[in-house]
């Protein structure tokens, strides 16, 4: 009667006698002894193991069992141990010659969250399981060893390459990494005594493993949290830029709230040379969105944490960006410089009367057939833009009734404009389309200018000043009452001295 | 003074450059590499081509497929790349020169 026993050989059961189990055990391991002094020997084993396995399969049919003749057999065709020697002898490095400059680095072959643990302890040959208790010691206690370890994730690259898993196990490498592979279900089994050590390390490895995946599931949990608000961050300024570049919705910007919505795109053309709206648009979106639309991807892959190889993609992004914020400069610069300065002009007529009586009548006003849009202006009184259909702008042009020391009456027609330069302000000033005149002791003025065809608005403003000396009866057209903004009338409404005759005195505009 | 560390030093310079040779014409499992210095007595055992043929592939020589086979594990057929191609003309050369060489002395 003969024993027999069950072995593994490269994921291969075999059945195998016991005295011919016991030669191809010493077998292998000399073999193991002598290739893991070489380079990559582990991988030349697994080799050497996978013809042995089948070897032994072709010899034994599909039920035998291994015997002695079958291992002799096998070793005459791979060859005795001291025969295997012969062709890599110069391979072997010598002790004194061959040295790595160890590093440190993560192990992913012994990681249980990121494999620092296992990093340090494959560096300085301890049982990862003694690193980790210490780990998790000096969290209970001070708490940092956590952040030391979230710092050291961050730092140690893993030993991902031939070379770095040299480098971190130095002199061991190929001999202890192949032994530790194989003791984890490897072809042949760990020494049957395994000590209490080892039996206590296995017992905590398994209690770090449990805790590691909870950790490993907290990180997400967190690094889930963290993306969908960088996401929902994203999508919701990525809205709020689309609105207020293509709508009619403002940025709700923090003190406008109460008073009007200020009207970005409303106000927008009649700013900005025509041809250089769209421009300005598309830089203003790339602007906006390219970071918006980083942030919306970097949510997205910190939940679903994917790799991809994006440097590349986040570098040509990177650099469109700079070169639309560029752009956008540029072009602010030079639509801005046409404010650079102001320009005013002052037309001053006298107002020769017979009784020293003055009408005030609205000459041309804007009907509503006359424009397509009315824009406020939010932050000026009594200032609308008024847009056509063939791009012309219209603006409120307001009249003010002041008091003077002079014997006559006069008026003043101010025209206010803005230009690259101190003489394009003024000829810009003076080109501003306005109409009044003065008949028949009657003062009949526009309640609108306009701007000359294919210009922008900039700044254009024309303003009315009709000043009364003491003694001056005026008689207030009902509709010219709309245009004053500002009388010198204590008691009165400004927009309400429509349909009556006043007199100057004193104490300035009063019912006559 | 032995002349057999001498053989072995030939012969290990020589084996390396077969191999590849070998490989050049097909892609191979070890064994049939195996059958063939066997047939022309470079090798006696099968053993020690695994270390050397891993050396191979580490140094980029080498690639290598895995194939399923009718019997036992899957295998690994090895290829040369294309440094090995690179690295067999350099051998092929060095070979013509080292024989033209050996030959002009021995005259």
């Amino acid at each position: 009667m003969k024993k027999s026993i069950n072995i593994n050989i490269a994921g291969i059961v075999f059945q195998i006698d016991d005295d011919a189990f016991e030669k191809l055990r010493s077998y292998l391991q000399e073999v193991n002894v002598r290739f893991r002094q070489i380079p990559g020997g582990h991988e030349a084993l697994d080799d050497f193991e996978a013809r042995v396995a089948e070897i032994f399969q072709s010899r034994r049919g599909l039920t035998g069992v291994v015997t002695m003749d079958d291992v002799d057999e096998m070793i005459s065709v791979m060859g005795r141990p001291e025969e295997l020697a012969d062709n890599f002898e110069d391979d072997i490095p010598e002790e004194n010659t061959y040295s790595i400059q160890r590093r440190l680095y993560r192990n992913p072959e012994e990681s249980i969250v990121a494999g620092v643990a296992g990093g340090i302890g494959t560096y300085i040959n301890v049982d990862p399981v003694w690193i980790r208790l210490l780990f998790i010691l000096f969290t209970f206690f001070y708490g940092f060893a956590f952040f030391v370890y979230i710092a050291l994730w961050i730092a140690l690259p893993p030993a991902n390459s031939e070379k770095r898993r040299q480098e971190l196990y130095g002199q061991r490498y190929g001999s202890d990494r192949s032994r530790r592979r194989k003791g984890s279900g490897g072809t042949y089994s760990r020494p049957v005594g395994a000590d209490t050590a080892d039996r206590v390390g296995g017992a905590l490895n398994e209690i770090f493993r449990a805790i590691g995946r909870f950790i490993v599931i907290l990180f997400r949990i967190i690094l889930i949290i963290i993306g969908v608000t960088l996401i929902i961050t994203g999508l919701t300024f990525l809205a709020m830029a689309i609105m207020a570049l293509f709508f009619n919705y403002g940025p709700w910007l923090p003190g406008s709230a109460s008073t009007e919505t200020f009207f970005f795109s409303d106000l927008f053309p009649l700013i900005v040379t025509p041809s250089a709206i769209p421009w300005f648009v598309g830089l203003s979106l790339v602007v906006l969105a390219l970071p918006l639309l980083g942030l919306i991807y970097w949510g997205i892959k910190m939940i679903f944490q994917f790799k991809a190889k994006d440097g590349i993609v986040s570098i040509s992004a990177l650099v469109i960006w700079i070169m639309a914020a560029v752009a956008l400069t540029m072009l602010l610069f030079t639509e801005g410089i046409s404010f650079a300065e102001t320009g005013r002009q002052i037309e001053r007529t006298d107002l020769n009367t017979v009784d020293n009586s003055i009408v005030l009548a609205l000459g041309k006003d804007l009907s509503s057939t006359q424009y397509e849009k009315k824009i406020e202006l939010p932050f000026e009184d009594n200032f609308s833009f008024y847009t056509t259909a063939e791009d012309k702008i219209y603006c409120s042009a307001r009249t003010f009734i002041r008091t003077t020391d002079e014997e006559e009456p006069y008026v003043e027609v101010r025209r206010y404009s803005q230009g690259t330069s101190r003489r394009k302000a003024l000829d810009n000033a003076a080109d501003l389309e306005y109409n009044y005149t003065f008949r028949n002791d009657s003062l009949i003025v526009d309640s609108y200018f306009g701007l000359p065809d294919n210009t922008r608005w900039r700044g254009s403003d024309v303003r009315v000043y009709l000043y009364l000396p003491e003694g001056t009866r005026i008689f207030v057209d009902r509709k010219a009452g709309s245009m004053i903004t500002r009388a010198n009338a204590p008691g009165h409404n400004s927009w309400d001295l429509g349909g009556r005759w006043w007199i100057m005195t004193e104490d300035g505009l009063t019912p006559n | 003074m032995n002349s057999e560390n001498a053989k072995a030093q030939m012969r290990k310079g020589i084996l390396e450059y077969c191999i590849l040779l070998i490989l050049s014409r097909n892609s191979c499992y070890a064994s049939d590499i195996i059958k063939e210095l066997r047939e022309v007595k470079l090798i006696v055992v099968e053993g020690t081509l695994y270390p050397l043929l891993t050396r191979q592939k580490n140094s980029g020589l080498l690639s290598y497929r895995w194939e399923e086979s009718q019997q036992g594990p899957p295998r690994k057929y090895y290829e040369l790349t294309e440094a090995g191609r690179e690295y067999l003309k350099d051998l092929d050369q060095s070979w013509n020169e080292l024989i033209e060489s050996v030959n002009l002395i021995r005259k």
